[in-house]
């Protein structure tokens, strides 16, 4: 007979009450908005509402978008070229991807200001030139999640008979890539994606100083925190939820797939 | 597709490949980094220096420096010790399966939550900027510093921290993936 494991609820519970205290004190605080006495959905209907939210989510939402689509078209055929030809060449790739983490975003832009502030690329003074650059930056962030996630993927299927396959029958190395590889990577590459999705969303250093003023999500949620404390509160379960999503999805997708997910383990 | 003309051709395009990737890499992560590392060794005029790493160890920087490892060193035991024994619980502390599910989303979750969002939930307890983050954003947007390149030195050695910690980071996970075969 097993005994009720004390222990273990105990810890859990622990767990528990740390990470959901904060959340459910700003989850109750966001409803406070009209009166200490009441619930009230305002605070949600004045963000969702409000112009600056739309712009700025937008904004965002887009970036993100861009930013995966270049990250998996950096990432994906070159960690498959390297896989297949130039084994050699692994632990250059591997070091440049894990540069973002060795590099912290501030000294990163601080240098793409300088360099794109100044002929031969003055790509700072059109709004093209930053928006530009913000996404080359978000890229840089994206990597490592991006790499680990199609490297493992790699890992799990057999690329030199796949690609011997697609060969022998005539497949030029465009079809090899995007007919068979990616379909065979197709859930390493949305686990990445849903992951550069979450940090682009959340990212405040990169964008608050390439681009002017506030354009992105999260130099939004900065400014509201100074302003206005409830849709502040609001935001932030917003955000939450949308972080819980994407990982709820990555989780999915991982399911009767095990070892192809890889950042969030 | 004559494998006989593919073995010369081969040999010298292979590489064609990862053009685009270090391409990039070399211009929105090396060459930006490296204007950090020029301008660490130079002083206001613009000549070599190494008087700025000298400053690294005035009182003022080097206790910035302690505090914010020793907070780091707190948090990584902490996280250790408290994710291990959460783990430990949902693994062999015979919780029902949806636990081990539960904590697995959400770990994902935790992680990923970090920045803004998680700062304004936690109501900012604690400075999230670092000294050189605050030295190098006032920089940027054209406040006057004493001395700029002392900002630079600084991040240069949060950088240098950095590596270190990827190394050991690096070996170690070597290490594991060896028990785990």
């Amino acid at each position: 007979m097993k005994r009720f494991p004390i222990f273990g609820w105990l810890i859990i519970v622990l767990g528990i009450l740390y990470f959901f205290t904060p959340l459910v004190g700003t989850l109750e605080w966001s409803l406070r908005i009209v009166s200490r006495d009441s619930f009230s959905l305002n605070a949600y209907t004045n963000v969702l509402m409000s112009e600056r939210f739309q712009r700025t989510f937008g904004f965002s939402f887009i970036a993100a978008l861009a930013t995966i689509v270049v990250s998996v078209l950096l990432v994906a055929p070159t960690a498959y070229w390297v896989h297949l030809k130039l084994p050699r060449l692994r632990p250059w790739v591997e070091f440049v991807t894990l540069l973002t983490f060795v590099v912290p975003a501030i000294v990163l832009v601080f240098g793409i200001v300088r360099v794109y502030s100044r002929p031969p690329f003055s790509l700072m003074e059109t709004e093209w030139g930053t928006n530009f650059l913000v996404i080359m930056g978000y890229t840089a962030l994206s990597l490592p999640y991006t790499y680990r996630a199609v490297d493992t993927g790699l890992r799990a299927i057999d690329v030199r008979t796949l690609t011997e396959a697609a060969q022998s029958l005539g497949a030029g190395w465009g079809t090899i890539i995007f007919r068979v590889i990616f379909p065979n990577l197709r859930v390493a590459l949305l686990s990445g994606a849903f992951l550069t999705f979450a940090v682009v969303m959340g990212e405040f250093t990169i964008s608050n100083f390439i681009l002017p003023g506030i354009v992105s999500f999260g130099p939004y949620m900065v400014n509201l925190n100074q302003t206005r404390p409830y849709e502040a509160a609001a935001v932030a379960i917003i955000s939450f939820g949308l972080t819980w999503t994407s990982i709820g999805v990555i989780q999915l997708l991982g399911r009767g797939a095990p070892g192809q997910l890889a950042g969030t383990r | 597709m004559a494998s006989t003309t593919g073995t010369a051709r081969r040999f010298s395009w292979e590489w064609i490949g990862v053009v685009p990737f270090f391409l990039y890499a070399l211009l929105f992560l090396i060459i930006p980094s490296s204007f950090l590392v020029i301008g660490s060794f130079q002083n206001a005029q613009g000549g070599f220096t190494l008087d700025n790493f000298v400053g690294l160890f005035d009182e003022t920087v080097r206790n910035s420096y302690t505090l914010s490892l020793q907070i780091s060193l707190f948090t990584a035991l902490a996280g250790g010790v408290f994710g291990f024994l959460m783990a430990y619980a949902a693994i062999a502390g015979g919780l029902p399966r949806f636990v081990r599910s539960f904590l697995l989303t959400f770990s994902g979750v935790a992680s990923n939550f970090s920045g803004v969002p998680l700062a304004s939930a936690y109501i900012s307890t604690l400075g999230r900027q670092g000294m050189a983050t605050i030295l190098i954003g006032r920089q940027i947007r054209g406040e006057v510093l004493q001395n700029p390149n002392l900002g630079y030195a600084v991040a240069v050695g949060m950088v240098v921290i950095m590596s270190v910690s990827i190394i050991i980071y690096s070996w170690l996970q070597r290490k594991t993936e060896g028990w785990l075969r």
